[in-house]
């Protein structure tokens, strides 16, 4: 049987998997997709803890709030992504860097 | 609980719902506007004199209504709540009903702006925040509405932002009175600190000026939180050195000067040394200190008003010197006489400045007293209410300012009774000041009133609409009225407001004060008359103070050079600073560090090098490009892209990771 | 070996598999194809611990409409930026990795010492009447704020990517 700390594993390496698309893509949209696998790999922290550890419901309604929250960002994320790339005519991340000091 | 003490914020609510719904009204609907929120005024002017009503029925005993505003942990709550008092019962009345009359004023004076709506809103934002700090019973709450307040006049002073001079002074207005809000802020965490509530009064009697009145806290931690507090008050209230912002609040309109800057806000300072009071009275040099500054703020304005020319601004100073006079009164032990001269000042300088918003608006907003003049003939029921209001400031007997002006240097000569001389300083200020103030007040009904018509405007002015004159007319009737209930002898006031404070006795003494101080102010006014006559009001004619002590007045006219001094010392550090820093940045940081730790980098990508050659075998193109790379990796800490920041992150996270481990493990 | 544990170790390669491409596939268009299986093998787990509920969700939020939004602006975005071929793992990017494998390494230390098996496998179940009633008591005010930021979101959303009018 897979126990807790197997879901905690999991979900760390798939952590790991979205921060480092989110770190080393260029391509705007796939930062976002790192991101968005972050925020999955903790929505499986949340439920595991709830499936192991009972009663409360909390860690599912977390879930839940999550992805309604992700989902949002995904929504405004993108939309930005559009608007920048009307300016710049780029997704590159790299070709927006007004940022700098 | 009586209902009005358990609705009690519906006062406050009031006013901030009708700012609420004009905020969402479009452009031209003025008339709604004003209507929405002149109504919800009028409702909450009438749960004032309910709560009076409450007040005057049940006694001084102070009646509240706590609640939880949230928990932060097992059994601890912050707490919040509404108190009903005598003192807040007079705010409120005072506040509601000037806001009341300013908010009529407005519709005539602001028929030409088309910006109207937006004023409406403000101003009833403004009344609302105003009479939530009145009844709140928490200094956190006192707190936010203080806050709220700044911000309605700051938002007001700069109404007409387009102007530069207002941009300026809504800045002025909303940095300096932050410097004495520091200390104010401080004081509610260590009085919170001391006391462990946040609440003034509570109904098992563990409020927390119920446990500063019995001198819980040491005294000389209480002098402490006083003085802390008192910065609050003085930058609210304009008292010297922070009264500079107050001058340039006139830049707004002029109903906003009427009811911010002359009756209500700037008497928030004085309100909040009157709620405080229990506190400021552990110690008596806390008193002492709101004495002196108050006196010194009384006679130091009172003699710049002498040499101003703006009719705005010689009343912005005369209000700072009346708030002086209020802070020696709370100062000198006489907490009636303060609050009670609070309470009348806020009727006639609502009615002066109402009364001059008049005159600009018929001179076509000419603000110069020398280009106005003889507007006695044509605005016959201006010049009456503000001959009334004039009066009033001025002390003349049986006017308001008269009983509360003659309260207070009673409470300032029974003052000197303690120990040296210095404490007849406050006594003689306050005479002087009262002096100073007849001269300028006279002087300025001269310029504007008498004479011919020295300008432009002035020889087309007409009288001003029946929405303008109907509540100078009820400003005027309330400014000769309200002297009396502070009538000597009788003290209704006193017994009103204070039981605990006992009121001087009404005997030779005070006779004698009262009869000398009406002698000098009549003296005063007489000689203001003589010299303001004749020649002096012709056009291009000079001051006759002017001609005499030329370089007196030029530094009376210059305001002793206050600004001058902050502009030369504060404001150029400040800057000096800024450039310093930024010259720090320019080059110690982006030069020499970037430098040296481009060396450490260039190595750095020697490696990398190395490493990418050997993990995918580019060839020497890659390795080309990647030397030129390390140049541009000099500046690999700011270059601007989001996901480097996020790898420094994601790097700062581990780092603090294992400081945890290191320093959690012990 | 129980079922369980096959059907675990399954979808965690499954998972596993499909991140990695999702993140380090050269065209982005396969990116989004392998971030749907990534995102369906999650539901997958959420469903194997019994959260069927959040499981559908994550079908309907994250399969259906979060990948419809990166499709779409991938194919708003795609034709002039010519740089798909861009590789993860050239040399710019290998700070990332390292800094990535860092933050497992960090996360897989604080797992090591987790106490023994805090609990195990329950049969817990959140019936879809469960959370209607908790989110209508009480987290009523988490949800009634969530479906402000969402509307919130729906807005900005639509105005940042609005077309500027052409006057300015």
């Amino acid at each position: 049987m897979p126990t807790l700390s197997d879901y905690l594993v999991l979900s760390a390496i798939l952590f790991s998997i979205g921060l480092a698309g989110a770190l080393t893509r260029r391509n705007t949209i796939i930062i976002l997709v790192g991101l968005e696998m972050m925020l999955n790999a903790a929505n499986i922290n949340l439920v595991a803890f709830w499936h192991f550890l009972p009663p409360s419901p909390t860690g599912q309604m977390f879930a839940l709030f999550a992805i309604a929250i992700a989902g949002a960002e995904a929504a405004t994320g993108l939309a930005l992504v559009i608007a920048v790339y009307r300016h710049y005519r780029s997704v590159n991340a790299e070709d927006i860097s007004n940022l700098k000091g | 609980m009586p209902w009005i003490v358990q609705y009690l914020w519906l006062i406050a609510l009031l006013p901030f719902a009708a700012a609420l719904i004009t905020a969402f009204l479009k452009r031209p609907l003025r008339t709604p506007a004003a209507a929405i929120v002149i109504g919800a005024m009028s409702i909450s002017f009438l749960l004032s004199l309910c709560a009076l009503a409450q007040v005057l029925k049940h006694g001084h005993e102070p009646q509240t209504c706590n609640f939880n505003w949230f928990h932060y942990g097992e059994n601890a709550f912050v707490r919040l709540g509404f108190l009903l008092d005598p003192l807040s019962a007079m705010m409120l009345i005072v506040v509601s009903l000037v806001s009341l009359l300013v908010f009529i004023f407005s519709v005539g004076y602001m028929d030409h702006d088309e910006n109207a709506t937006r004023f409406f809103c403000f101003l009833s934002l403004f009344a609302g925040s105003m009479l939530a700090l009145v009844i709140s019973n928490s200094l956190l709450l006192l707190f936010m509405s203080w806050e709220l307040v700044g911000l309605s006049s700051y938002l007001l002073i700069g109404f007409w932002y387009h102007k530069p001079s207002a941009a300026a002074a809504m800045k002025k207005a909303f940095i300096v009175t932050r410097i004495g809000d520091i200390g104010f802020f401080i004081g509610i965490l260590w009085f919170y600190a001391g006391t462990g509530t946040t609440l003034f009064y509570t109904d098992d009697h563990q409020g927390s000026l119920e446990i500063a009145r019995l001198g819980m806290l040491g005294a000389s931690t209480a002098l402490s939180i006083s003085l802390l507090i008192f910065c609050g008050a003085m930058g609210k209230s304009g008292q010297f050195p922070l009264h500079v912002w107050l001058p340039d609040a006139m830049e707004g309109p002029t109903p906003v000067s009427a009811l911010i800057h002359a009756a209500t806000m700037v008497a928030a300072g004085v309100f909040l040394v009157g709620r405080m009071y229990p506190l400021f009275m552990v110690n008596e040099s806390a008193l002492h200190v709101v004495a002196f500054v108050g006196a010194f703020t009384a006679l130091f304005a009172a003699t710049i008003a002498v040499a101003q020319w703006d009719i705005k601004r010689i009343l912005a100073y005369s209000t700072v010197s009346q708030l002086g006079y209020m802070m020696m009164g709370l100062g000198v032990g006489g907490y009636v006489a303060g609050l009670f001269h609070l309470f009348t000042h806020a009727f006639f300088k609502a009615l002066l400045f109402l009364g001059s918003g008049s005159i600009i608006h018929a001179c076509h907003h000419e603000q110069d007293i020398r280009k106005m003049g003889g507007l006695q003939a044509k605005m016959h029921l201006t010049f009456v209410f503000y001959g009334i209001g004039t009066l009033a400031l001025t002390g003349f007997p049986l006017f308001a300012g008269f009983f509360s002006k003659d309260d207070l240097l009673l409470g300032a000569w029974h003052f000197h009774r303690t120990e040296s001389w210095a404490f007849y300083i406050p006594f003689v200020f306050g005479l002087i000041g009262a002096a100073f103030t007849a001269f300028y007040m006279t002087r300025q009904v001269k310029y504007v009133f008498f004479g011919k018509a020295r300008g432009e405007g002035a020889e087309h002015a007409h009288e001003s609409g029946p929405s303008m004159t109907f509540p100078l007319l009820v400003l005027a009737a309330l400014s000769v009225l309200t002297g009396f209930l502070g009538f000597p002898g009788h003290h209704f006031f006193h017994h009103f407001l204070g039981p605990n404070t006992e009121a001087h006795a009404f005997d030779g003494t005070a006779l004698s004060i009262m009869f000398g101080s009406s002698i000098l102010v009549l003296v005063a006014i007489y000689s203001g008359w003589k010299v303001y006559s004749g020649r002096v009001l012709e056009a291009g004619a000079t001051d006759p103070l002017e001609a005499r002590f030329p370089n007196a007045f030029r530094i009376l006219q210059n305001k002793y050079y206050v600004d001058e001094f902050y502009e030369a010392t504060v404001v150029a550090f400040t800057n000096a600073f800024a450039r310093g820093v930024s010259l720090f940045d320019r080059y110690v940081l982006n030069g020499l560090f970037v430098l040296g730790s481009s060396m450490v980098v260039y190595v750095l990508s020697l490696v990398s090098q190395l490493m990418d050659d050997m993990a995918i075998n580019g060839g020497f193109d890659k390795g080309c490009s990647t030397m030129r790379k390390a140049a541009g990796w000099n500046r690999w800490i700011q270059n601007g892209l989001s996901q480097h920041y996020l790898k420094l992150t994601s790097l700062g996270i581990i780092l603090l990771f294992i400081l945890a481990l290191y320093f959690g493990n012990r | 070996m129980k079922l369980a544990t096959v059907i675990f170790y399954a979808l965690s390669i499954w998972t596993m598999v499909s991140g990695l491409l999702a993140v380090s596939m050269r065209n982005v268009m396969h990116c989004a194809i392998a971030l749907i299986a990534f995102f369906a093998g999650i539901a997958a787990i959420f469903f194997s611990l019994h959260a069927e509920f959040l499981g559908a969700v994550q079908l309907i939020v994250y399969v259906g409409a979060v990948t419809v939004l990166i499709l779409f602006a991938i194919m708003l975005t795609r034709d002039v930026t010519g740089f798909e071929g861009a590789s993860p793992f050239s040399g710019g990017a290998a700070w990332g990795w390292i800094a990535s494998l860092a933050v497992l390494g960090m996360l897989a230390y604080s797992l090591s010492d987790l106490p023994p098996n805090p609990g195990f496998s329950t049969s817990n179940i959140l019936t879809v009447a469960d959370i209607g009633q908790a989110l209508m008591t009480r987290y009523a005010i988490p949800f009634e704020v969530i479906s402000i930021l969402l509307t919130a979101a729906l807005v900005g959303a639509v105005v940042i990517a609005m077309e500027e009018p052409k006057g300015k």
